[in-house]
């Protein structure tokens, strides 16, 4: 079972396509893991403007946590995330250097 | 990466500490890990949830920044780096420096992506390439 943690800040294009990502993200992990999109939660945290910054200056920038199974091995992790963000990339329009992907285990 | 998320008490800072506070946390990990500033993320929020750690603030603490870097720092390097953030903090929210907590984690960094490509870890020469990518 997977689980996304989706940090975007306020008026970033994912807002407003949240159930449209969220159907994608399942997906990305049903057809890379193996994962019941029935099961995959996704979480969403909105930051408010003036409470993100990247490089010292407010930024855009995303951050996509991806619990996933602790033995992925690397190949699979690898295509998993890449998938993660060619969707993300597409259906936001974000820039790739705005959005950090990270998979793990276990939350924080 | 890194990531700092920072959970600060409501209505303890406004726009210009958590700018100083963000400024300080890029310059001290730049400073001490040699990593582009452009990859230094820091987040701000007044609502303690289990992503950011814990479901409240601990108690004294008026800011809990944790810190989610790469394996391959030194002890040393994330001592001087808990230090001098700690420093910071304090000086940007006029507060006691038993009131600031602080924790970096540290996580394998061919699970991350950024920039549509994976990690490098900390000193290898994959890590030299990266870092002369352009990220604008």
């Amino acid at each position: 079972m997977a689980k996304y943690i989706a940090t975007i800040q306020e008026g970033h294009p994912a807002q407003s396509i949240r159930d449209e990502l969220a159907s994608g993200l399942k997906a990305v992990a049903e057809g890379a893991l193996g994962d019941d999109p029935a099961t995959t939660d996704v979480v969403w945290k909105i930051i408010p403007k003036g409470f993100g910054w990247t490089a010292g200056r407010p930024s855009n920038s995303s951050v996509l946590l991806c619990v996933v199974s602790e033995d992925l091995q690397f190949k699979a992790r690898a295509n998993f995330m890449s998938k993660v963000n060619d969707l993300w990339v597409s259906k936001t329009g974000a820039d790739p250097n705005e959005l950090l992907i990270y998979t793990q285990g276990t939350t924080l | 990466m890194p990531i700092y998320l920072s959970t600060v008490e409501e209505g303890r800072s406004n726009e210009a500490q958590r700018t100083m506070i963000a400024e300080c946390i890029t310059e001290v990990h730049v400073d001490v890990t040699g990593a582009p500033a452009q990859f230094v993320n820091t987040f701000f929020q007044e609502r303690a949830d289990e992503e950011g750690g814990f479901r409240e603030l601990p108690k004294g603490k008026v800011i809990f920044v944790n810190g989610n870097i790469r394996f391959g720092r030194s002890a040393e390097a994330k001592a001087e780096m808990v230090e001098r953030i700690t420093q910071g903090v304090v000086a940007a929210l006029d507060c006691q420096r038993e009131e600031v907590g602080i924790t970096l984690n540290s996580g394998p960094a061919s699970h991350g992506m950024e920039g549509g490509q994976i990690l490098p870890d900390p000193g290898s020469p994959e890590e030299k390439a990266w870092k002369e990518m352009e990220h604008a």
